[in-house]
């Protein structure tokens, strides 16, 4: 007994919605290829939005289980991964608030540990053959984690979703709930401060 | 320069192209005379490129198994959610409900065996002494054990009150319910957690039964024998003077550590009640020999193992 009406889809999607569906039957199992599909993205979102790995990895499993709890309540109106994303965004938030909460708030410019003192920890990155240039570019990575950890949470989410992990506008407006032309008036902010705060700690871009 | 601020924002949305021509236009326009924003420009450029170029993290090799463990874990918890019920139209869980209701009759069938021992002996008059001498005595009890029972108990005590005054039982009928009582109590507590719980007055219903008045029952003069066969020993004495004899078996009672001593006076016997520890039984009937005649000696074997037995004199008058 479906709760969805299936809508013309990409192929993704309709992959998605086979084990949605099952998934929403009752069949738990089916929720694993939905997982294994998602997690690398969902993963790296939270990355994107908490600034630690440990932390995004907490987040993402969180994600993942509320994401099962309320598989019954999609309806299919929107793509699944859109309503799975929209999910780690949220509980990403949630967990800034806590990391907040403990350490003082921090000025990035001032102050070398990052967001609740811990460390963006480079050693996930893909392998590259050059092992000289993986070093440098994994501290290029972590001084440019470190300004969009610094921004506020609205324009970070935008500049994350748009700028690295390659969403359209039109899905950037589904997950986060907001109107066409404040996606791009955040984005535009986002992007002035995350430039200024990257000449700023590193010298000349 | 005044226009530069104007461009701060548009200057991000001119990499993707999402200015409208006329913006677009006007601010490449800008962009020919003012070296500030074309550095802003190459730089945002930048920027842009970095963040394009962040490496994609890869989720730990046991990431996707610890998440179906809990995904599976949320699975089981689905199917063992406690049904609701609703007694009272109130939802409460069922197994708080259950533990509630046994733990309540528990205490309730073991304060109603207790009080049914102290049942007063029914005598053809004046039953209105006897319920007030009981009432005495219930109370003193309730005193005597302030902490004994729950507060829930301690009212519903209250409330059976009106039963054991209102009378009109025999017995016999007290005898058979208590009979029930302490055969099948553990059928009745597993019975009782599989209904749902009564309603106020259904409860009082049950209690009466269970309760089963016996005091109040004042046809003819029923001897002593037939609420003695509760339990206990029942000894009939026979005295000079009954109330100086009431006072020396006292002392002697609590000479020999009995607890709970009740005493019922009327006008041709008197009565009292006590537990007395099973040790001393032997000794305390022989004591009671020098006090006066013992005539009869009635009581229910086997149920000592060191604890105390309920013995009930009564003494009457030559």
């Amino acid at each position: 007994m479906s709760n969805i009406t299936i809508d013309r889809k990409t192929c993704s999607d309709d992959e998605d919605l086979k084990y949605v569906l099952l998934c929403q039957g009752g069949d738990t199992e089916a929720f694993a290829v939905l997982v294994e599909r998602h997690q690398k993205k969902m993963l790296n979102i939270a990355l994107r939005m908490v600034g630690n790995y440990e932390d995004a990895c907490d987040v993402t499993q969180e994600a993942f289980v509320a994401a099962y709890k309320a598989i019954r309540k999609f309806k299919g109106e929107a793509k699944f991964s859109t309503w799975l994303y929209r999910i780690v965004i949220n509980h990403s938030k949630n967990r800034l608030k806590k990391l907040r909460g403990f350490a003082a708030s921090e000025d990035i410019l001032s102050d070398d540990s990052g967001e609740g003192g811990k460390k963006y920890t480079g050693n996930h990155i893909q392998a590259d053959d050059h092992p000289g240039l993986l070093l440098e570019k994994r501290e290029r990575d972590e001084q440019v984690q470190k300004c969009i950890t610094s921004l506020d949470d609205d324009y970070r989410e935008v500049l994350v979703l748009r700028d690295i992990e390659g969403f359209s506008y039109e899905e950037i407006r589904e997950m986060l709930k907001i109107p066409d032309g404040t996606v791009k008036s955040r984005l535009s902010r986002a992007r002035n401060a995350l430039k200024d705060c990257l000449a700023k700690i590193m010298g000349d871009l | 320069m005044r226009k530069c601020k104007n461009f701060k924002n548009s200057l991000p949305l001119y990499l993707d192209d999402l200015l409208s021509p006329g913006e677009k236009r006007s601010l490449e326009e800008h962009l020919q005379t003012c070296l500030k924003c074309k550095k802003d420009l190459i730089q945002l450029n930048k920027t842009r490129v970095l963040t394009s170029n962040l490496e994609e993290v890869k989720p730990p090799p046991w990431f996707q198994q610890r998440i179906m463990s809990r995904v599976r874990e949320e699975a089981g918890k689905k199917s063992d959610e406690p049904k609701w019920f609703y007694p009272l139209r109130i939802k409460v869980p069922l197994q708080i409900t259950a533990t509630v209701v046994i733990a309540v009759l528990a205490v309730y069938i073991y304060r109603a065996g207790e009080d049914r021992i102290k049942d007063v002996v029914p005598a053809a008059q004046v039953p209105s002494v006897e319920i007030k001498k009981e009432q005495v005595s219930e109370q003193r009890n309730e005193a005597a054990r302030p902490d004994h029972y729950p507060e829930n108990v301690r009212a519903m005590k209250q409330k059976t009150m009106p039963y054991e005054n209102a009378g009109g039982r025999m017995t016999g009928e007290a005898r058979d319910a208590n009979k029930v009582l302490s055969e099948a109590k553990t059928d009745r507590l597993e019975a009782e957690a599989k209904k749902s719980v009564e309603s106020n007055d259904a409860f009082k219903e049950r209690k009466k039964e269970v309760y089963a008045p016996a005091p109040a029952a004042k046809a003819g003069a029923s001897s002593l024998s037939q609420s003695a066969a509760l339990s206990g020993n029942v000894l009939r004495m026979k005295v000079a003077r009954v109330n100086p004899a009431a006072e020396d078996i006292k002392t002697m009672l609590t000479k020999y550590s009995a607890q709970n001593i009740s005493e019922e006076a009327s006008p041709d016997r008197f009565i009292l009640r006590a537990w007395l520890p099973d040790r001393n039984m032997e000794d305390f009937i022989k004591q009671l020999r020098t006090v006066g005649r013992v005539e009869e000696v009635r009581g229910v074997t086997g149920s000592s193992h060191g604890e105390r037995i309920l013995v009930t004199v009564e003494i009457v008058g030559e």
